[in-house]
């Protein structure tokens, strides 16, 4: 679901990035009047699970794969502000540092997958618990929704470009991207968002519940050691060959026989590579970089007397 | 000016003579200096993304105040590391490398400094059996830089107490501060020689190696030999 460059126009770049620029700005505001100062470094712990949920690549037949994203579950752990931001900050890391998602389309991303999917992942959820007494279902259906939501606009943010940019971005109509985004996404990729959301909040509601209760002070050590067992099973994630629809490179669109733009963001380990060196080493070194960052970055919003 | 030297400066008094770990100063030293020196040689970027990744996962352990000073620090470091190569990445004759070495080294040196205390610090670099006269110049620096930079903020204070508003002669004035710094540095390093004569000084720096073995002394020690098996298998095969 990560879009990358040249896919949109800047047009359309533009206006997402527009609309997430009240949503950030909510979401800062929310954060700081509503989430006690303690709880702030917790986001970097929900931002460090998504950044993994989304290495975690799962094939799917004719050769496309796909992932997780795990932004509800830090929605219904610390609200989909708090969420909006930790899904923000992956989506950050991912593109400057490891090129998986645009720059341009940054905004677009995030609009997916940091806004729609834990909010309507979150509210689903807490509508779902007033009918539905088991917890488990309420949080499988709203994180299930809330994925499904998001490749539904990521669909149609590719199939709106050929009728308004002649051919000049994604070559393929809403015909052809709401299937190819919804099939996989209904089924295998939805299912994987289900199985990662419930499991990881059973684990943490069992080893830590006073996340749970939103009481904790720092990062428990069982999360820790859950995000430690995480980022040792990355190399599952290269398992699955090939690319995600519509995240394929100017290269493999070239070879299809469309020609785009070209323009293109020198990240520092692009697709968690490095030359010569063997895939799943640099994957386990891109986890650790990625999810010690998530951490770092939101323990310096915390306020702590000079010491 | 005054403000940022004392602020610089206090990160030394900041420890009060204690470790933030109980780790021996030495093999800390050893480390620091090993992590900048293969940095340096580094032609491997994945070596140097190694280091990396061990240094985030140690700032992970460091509680705010310390990490909110160390990223400070590496954040300065890497903007001035760009805006020097900036040229050259403009011309694309070089890439970011030399930016990311400069973080990776940076980060080391301000982890060393937020994990032992300067005496501390003095005991690791008697380690390597530095010279004497060395070690007591640079000990005495330090603690010279803190008075004295409290002297020259009160004479600052005093100048501008005379008058509301911007003057000319205030800065005009700064001259004489200086002077009156240096007399005063030359009066008390006098008054220090005197009073560490009176205290039986032959000349002699002593250190004394108080540190005894616990098991936080294995941290640096595993660093030392993960960082160097990585060099050797990364690099030098």
């Amino acid at each position: 679901m990560h879009i990358p460059d040249n896919y949109l126009s800047p047009e359309t770049c533009a206006i997402t990035t527009a609309v997430m620029i009240p949503v950030w700005a909510y979401s800062i505001h929310k954060v700081k009047k509503e989430l006690p100062d303690k709880q702030i470094p917790m986001i970097g712990a929900g931002a460090a699970f998504s950044f993994t949920a989304m290495m975690f690549n799962i094939p799917m037949p004719g050769g496309t794969t796909g992932h997780a994203i795990g932004g509800t579950l830090t929605a219904i752990l610390l609200g989909p502000e708090a969420a909006c931001l930790a899904v923000t900050i992956a989506l950050f890391l991912q593109a400057v540092l490891f090129g998986d998602g645009g720059i341009l389309s940054f905004g677009a991303n995030c609009f997916n997958m940091a806004f729609v999917l834990p909010f309507i992942g979150y509210y689903t959820q807490k509508i779902l618990k007033r009918i539905i007494k088991n917890e488990n279902i309420s949080i499988g259906i709203g994180s299930y929704l809330g994925i499904n939501a998001a490749a539904l606009c990521a669909a149609i943010e590719f199939g709106i470009q050929p009728l308004l940019f002649n051919n000049a971005y994604c070559p393929y109509d809403l015909s052809v991207s709401i299937p190819a985004m919804m099939i996989p996404h209904l089924t295998v990729f939805g299912l994987a968002e289900i199985i990662f959301t419930c499991g990881v909040y059973a684990f943490i509601k069992k080893t830590a519940p006073e996340i749970t209760e939103q009481k904790a002070d720092s990062t428990p050590k069982p999360v820790i050691a859950l995000l430690v067992l995480l980022i040792i099973l990355t190399p599952l994630g290269l398992l699955a060959e090939g690319t995600a629809w519509g995240e394929w490179g100017i290269d493999e669109m070239e070879a299809l026989g469309y020609s785009m733009k070209d323009f293109s963001f020198p990240a520092i380990m692009p697709d968690y590579t490095l030359n010569g060196l063997p895939d799943q080493a640099a994957y386990i070194l891109s986890a650790v970089i990625g999810v010690s960052l998530c951490l770092i970055i939101f323990r310096l919003f915390k306020k702590e007397a000079e010491i | 000016m005054t403000e940022q030297i004392l602020k610089a400066v206090s990160r030394f008094r900041r420890h009060n003579g204690k470790d933030n770990l109980p780790v021996h100063p030495g093999f800390c030293v050893l480390l620091l200096i090993l992590v900048i020196l293969l940095t340096a040689f580094s032609k491997n970027m994945f070596f140097v993304y190694c280091v990396l990744a061990i240094e985030l996962l140690i700032l992970c352990t460091m509680k705010t105040a310390a990490l909110k000073r160390t990223v400070h620090t590496v954040l300065a470091a890497a903007a001035l590391s760009i805006l020097i190569t900036l040229p050259a990445i403009l011309l694309k004759q070089t890439t970011l490398t030399i930016t990311i070495k400069v973080i990776v080294t940076v980060t080391a040196v301000c982890i060393l400094n937020e994990t032992l205390s300067f005496s501390s610090l003095m005991q690791g670099l008697s380690f390597f059996h530095l010279p004497e006269m060395f070690l007591l110049t640079l000990d005495l620096t330090v603690r010279f830089i803190d008075e004295l930079a409290s002297t020259a903020k009160s004479m600052e204070e005093a100048l501008t107490l005379r008058s509301v508003g911007k003057d000319s002669w205030k800065t005009a004035q700064t001259g004489a501060i200086l002077g009156t710094l240096f007399l005063t540095a030359m009066k008390r390093s006098e008054e220090t020689h005197e009073a560490m004569v009176c205290r039986c000084f032959d000349g002699t720096y002593r250190i004394s190696h108080k540190h005894t073995w616990n098991k936080t002394d294995l941290i640096p020690l595993i660093l030392t030999i993960i960082i160097l098996l990585l060099f050797f298998i990364l690099e030098v095969q």
